[in-house]
């Protein structure tokens, strides 16, 4: 009697048994059969077949190959990191491979997330190339890509613009990566699609939607010694197809500044104010995915956020009974729905509707210090609603070189809040556009798009684009691009007033908008290597010029009465040369990547003009060394940024003047350590290694606020330690 | 926690068939071990204020001034800063002859149109016409001259040149709150002006009689004639009131309103800053050497400072000590507040201060 090979496919990520992996089984070289794994990951080929060797292949994973003899009782395939994950929908007429993308595309799987150990965007795109993060303690955390404030990025999740904005921006630690399965950036204006605001780029956050198992948990806790002790928990199940999950947490911040100890000594009758504020986090979501049929699709999800920060003043003096404090408070429930549905084998309907409510409360209190009484003493609350909706049409006949994607989308904003014109203001805006995929030929692909749109308030722009691929080879591909992005000003920027003794803020309700030119030129190599082969490579290199006309920014028009006001300062031009590489070998992940912004501000109306362009440059070295035998891994990320100088408008003696801030080294090591089956993982690590803390500014200073003119930043809390528990436990 | 209910969890993790409950359990478990922010701060001990506090009421807007007595450790009168608007000195040999209003705000100035016909009717597109030449003037600060070039002595009596002054009272808005002004004569018992509107209206022929008693003889535009602000000039030390000054900030230095305190110029009085030095501890003998200033503004505003970039204007105190030598006497002064919590609502304007006679 003749036995049979037996075997068992795991994950050796996940140690999860790999159902329905395909096992190839080769004599002379060539495919003779197929067979599958069970769902316990189980295969079994009888031994009087005549075969002499299997490849074990599965989408997203290392292919391996064994010998008839050599077949071991279990076989752990690896995923392939930026494999299958690297399909993307940012910008695409249809999900596809990043390479085939017209645009310059980041991707970031929800393991190179995780591997970062991070809650936050902003913490998230601290330590990666083109992003610069500064921060505010009243307005949060703020994000520049390529020299472009965030007002120029539209930052989307799962394709809809993120409403709530504090001074132009989305406030990114606001935005919490729990359940954000990936992470996609566009690196370059995408109006043509997304509209107002993503005339510098797009950041689109991809949540999770679908539950592969029964039901499953992921929890996880997380402390930091500078006083940050967040937890979160996300549960999914499915159920006859109704994929549903619901998670929510809690983060806790209890504030930092660098002189701690020596302020505790120096103030009395006790110190409380810390430049980093005490903050809080709650949020809940909730998620509904379900195929209606086998035509079409629905998601629901609700999203709720809460924020509190608590901005403590010192009492006034040593002998001071009361201290007063100030507190802000923001909300934010979103409320979404997306449709799928396809007509028919070529055509396929997404529609999106999509709610939010931001609310922020600056409330202020005293407090008496002999006998701990509370009292409110002011309380002013801003509300911001906003309603989108968006309907693409895509068309992806078969054996047609010709894809498209047609769309329409309607965006409405209303604000109240005490601090603009007439308390209450309102913008409407309806888009309609469309982009062509074109074949030209098997190596050179066309793809031209255009926007047209209504506003309330404005003369929309035209937007187009035209986006060249060619690829050569199977291993090079070059880009060209063209595309116009505008920016609306934003409710605030045209009517905002806010004036007490401190501030004297106003809008400007002649703003033009903001147009956006970007050329793009760039070339990706992805060499191909064998199935089996421990080393992979892929590089990718883009130049961008970049001009941006009616750049709206917030001026100094009086600083004797502190008076600010937002106008069209002019033009500003900015050259981009960045450097992605990713590399593999044996255990060791590397993505190393490079960026030289070079930028030049022209003010209007200005007698003396810098017309210098001044560049700075940054380098990352991400790297991840995996010991698959001990369930170990291990993540360096390193950032080094050169001296960054730029031109700010000093509009007392009316020339442009310059401010530099310093050189700086992001470095963060953690080791992680997964137990049982890898549903336990333990990560210990530190952030910051070289203590990079409060950051001086040289040069011009056009600070916004009276009190602080030594031209210190706020930038990074310092060296610090953290551990890290996670639970993944799957049903 | 107790052990049964760490057992419980560590059992129930590794239990497939119970993940339910393990997921609540582990919920409720991290829950409890979450920190909290802690909003209130509770002292268990205050430190004991040390000297009397003496309060000082400037007002919600700043609109009041008040004159103190060091000696009797007393506010002795509080006025109204409206109620006036120009002041002529009682001393003819003072540097400064008149006064403009100095407590309002820093739209309270004046020109000198070089014009001497008071009959010629003005705009205030002529003021406007010699606005880079606007200025002010106070007793507290010698570079302020806006009445100097109106003044001169001949054989030791005063003169005026009958320069035609127009002043701008603090709006610029209304025609009303402008003036023009000329000084006809000031000798050391009256002072003789003519006032009106710009366009000649409300025209009054004045003639001031001067209070010797007082530094100065204040006057009234509303009232056409002299009004009671100053007390006599041998009672008060410190007036505490908002005032014009020119003041470096931004890395610009123009003129702001700051609320502080101005010594009495009649006064033998100087003052001392001692930084960083508990009040409580600073002897007699400590201050008997220290270098001390006349400048009238040595006490100033500039014991606090913009306390938190977002606060609204509010400030913070720095912990600074004033020395006071006073007729040979010394004191010591430190400021502990500046605002005052009315109503639900904070105000500014309302110093505290800590005064230990030596």
């Amino acid at each position: 009697m003749f036995g049979q090979t037996e075997s068992k496919v795991f994950s050796s990520d996940t140690k999860e048994a790999m159902y329905a992996t395909s096992i190839l089984i080769y004599k002379e070289g060539k495919v003779i059969n197929m067979i599958r794994t069970n769902s316990d990951g189980s295969f079994s080929i009888p031994d009087d077949f005549n075969f002499e060797e299997i490849e074990i292949r599965r989408l997203g994973y290392e292919k391996l190959m064994y010998k008839k003899n050599e077949i071991p009782t279990q076989i752990y395939i690896k995923p392939v990191p930026n494999a299958i994950e690297e399909i993307v929908v940012t910008g695409q007429i249809l999900p596809g491979n990043k390479y085939q993308s017209p645009f310059k595309l980041k991707y970031y799987s929800k393991e190179e997330i995780q591997n970062k150990k991070v809650h936050n965007l902003a913490e998230f795109l601290q330590t990666e190339n083109n992003f610069t993060i500064t921060q505010d303690p009243i307005l949060g955390t703020r994000v520049s890509l390529n020299g472009l404030s965030g007002q120029d990025l539209n930052l989307l999740i799962d394709g809809v613009p993120v409403a709530g904005k504090l001074n132009g921006t989305v406030d990114f630690s606001q935005i919490l990566l729990n359940n954000i399965e990936r992470v996609e950036v566009v690196d370059g204006p995408l109006s043509v699609i997304y509209g107002t605001n993503a005339s510098g780029g797009v950041i689109n956050l991809i949540t999770q939607t679908k539950v592969k198992d029964a039901s499953t948990l992921d929890a996880n806790i997380y402390g930091e010694s500078v006083g940050v002790l967040n937890f979160n928990t996300q549960f999914g199940f499915n159920h006859e197809g109704n994929n549903v999950t619901f998670g929510f947490g809690r983060n806790v911040f209890l504030g930092w500044d660098p002189n701690e100890d020596e302020l505790r000594q120096k103030i009395k009758p006790i110190w409380r104010d810390y430049s980093w504020n005490p903050k809080e986090q709650y949020f809940a979501n909730l998620s509904f995915y379900r195929r209606i049929n086998s035509q079409s699709n629905i998601h629901v999800k609700f999203n709720a956020f809460w924020e509190s920060i608590l901005n403590k003043l010192n009492p006034s003096s040593t002998f001071s009974r009361i201290v007063f404090d100030e507190n802000y408070s923001n909300q934010r429930y979103v409320l979404g729905l997306t449709h799928t549905q396809k007509i028919d084998k070529s055509l396929e309907l997404v529609s999106n509707l999509n709610g939010t409510i931001f609310q922020r409360t600056v409330k202020n209190f005293s407090q008496n210090l002999t006998n701990s009484y509370r009292e409110i003493l002011r309380q002013e609350i801003e509300k911001q609603y906003n309603l989108f909706g968006r309907a693409i049409l895509r068309q992806d006949p078969k054996q047609s070189k010709v894809k498209m994607l047609y769309g329409v989308d309607f965006k409405y904003d209303l604000i109240n809040t005490p601090k603009i014109e007439s308390q209450s203001q309102d913008m409407f805006e309806v888009g309609v556009f469309s982009m062509i995929n074109l074949k030209i030929t098997e190596k050179l692909f066309f793809q031209p798009g255009l926007r047209f749109g209504f506003h309330s308030r404005f003369l929309s722009p035209i937007s187009p684009t035209a986006n060249f691929r060619f690829e050569p080879n199977e291993i090079i591909s070059t880009r060209f691009s063209y595309s116009r992005g505008y920016r609306n000003p934003d409710i605030k920027e045209m009517f905002f007033e806010f004036i007490d003794n401190n501030h004297n803020i106003k809008g400007n309700s002649n703003l033009k908008t903001e147009i956006n030119d970007n050329f793009q030129f760039g070339f990706d190599i992805k060499p191909k290597f064998k199935p089996y082969s421990n080393h992979s490579y892929s590089t990718s290199f883009t130049f961008s010029y970049i001009n941006k006309d009616n750049a709206i920014e917030i001026v100094p028009v009086d600083i004797s009465k502190n008076e600010f006001k937002y106008f069209n300062i002019g033009t500003s031009n900015s050259l981009v040369f960045s450097l992605d590489n990713r590399m593999k070998y044996k255990d060791f992940i590397f993505s190393l990547g490079a960026n030289v912004l070079g930028n030049q501000k022209i003010y209007l109306g200005v007698k003396e003009q810098i017309r210098d362009f001044f560049y700075n440059f940054s380098v990352n070295l991400n790297t991840t060394y995996t010991i698959a035998k001990y369930d170990i891994k291990l993540s360096l990320l390193n950032k080094f940024n050169s001296p960054n100088t730029f031109t700010l408008l000093n509009i007392l003696e009316n020339k442009a003047s310059t401010s530099t801030i310093p050189s700086f080294m992001m470095s963060d090591f953690n080791v992680s350590k997964s137990f049982i089956q890898n549903k336990y993982t333990l990560t210990l690590g530190v952030k910051n290694i070289f203590n990079i803390e409060n950051l001086t500014l040289s040069g011009f200073n056009n600070n916004f606020h009276s009190g602080n003119d030594n031209n210190q930043t706020n930038f990074l809390w310092g060296r610090t330690f953290f551990a890290s528990f996670n639970i993944n436990l799957k049903e | 926690m107790n052990n049964s209910l760490i057992k419980l969890i560590f059992v129930t993790l590794l239990n497939k068939q119970k993940y339910y409950f393990v997921k609540f359990s582990f919920i409720v478990l991290i829950l409890n071990l979450s920190g909290c922010i802690k909003t209130n701060d509770n002292l268990a001990s205050l430190p004991v204020i040390p000297f009397p506090q003496v309060q000082v009421n400037l007002g919600k807007n700043y609109e009041f001034k008040e004159y103190y007595s060091i000696k009797n450790r007393q506010i002795i009168k509080t006025v109204t800063n409206k109620d006036w608007d120009i002041a002529f000195s009682n001393n003819l040999s003072s540097k400064k002859q008149v006064l403009l209003n100095y407590g309002v705000n820093t739209f309270y100035q004046g020109i000198n149109t070089f014009s001497t016909n008071f009959n010629n009717t003005l705009s205030i597109l002529d003021y406007n016409r010699f606005l880079n030449l606007n200025k002010y003037s106070n007793y507290y600060d010698e570079n302020d001259s806006l009445f100097n070039d109106n003044f001169y002595y001949e054989s030791g009596i005063l003169k005026s040149n009958k320069f035609i002054y127009i002043i701008q009272r603090g709006e610029n808005s209304l025609n009303l709150n402008w003036k023009k002004i000329q000084i006809l004569s000031f000798d050391e018992n009256e002072v003789h002006i003519l006032i009106s509107n710009l366009d000649n209206s409300s025209r009054f022929d004045v003639k001031v009689p001067l209070n010797k008693t007082s530094n100065y003889t204040y006057f009234s535009f509303e009232k056409n004639s002299a009004v009671d602000i100053e007390p006599k000039k041998e009672d008060w030390d410190i007036e505490f009131t908002r005032y014009v000054q020119n003041v470096t900030q931004f890395d610009i230095t123009q003129y702001y309103a700051v609320a502080g305190a101005l010594l009495n110029p009649s006064k033998n009085i100087e003052v001392s800053r001692i930084e960083n030095k508990a009040i409580e501890n600073i002897k007699l003998q400590d201050v008997q050497n220290l270098n001390y200033s006349k400048s009238l503004y040595e006490i100033g505003y500039d014991w606090k400072n913009f306390s938190s970039a977002s606060n609204d204007g509010f400030y913070s105190i720095l912990p600074r000590v004033y020395a006071i030598k006073l007729n040979n006497e010394f004191y010591t002064l430190q400021f502990i507040e500046t605002t005052k919590v009315i109503g639900n609502k904070r105000y500014n304007g309302y110093p505290l201060f800590l005064q230990n006679n030596l």
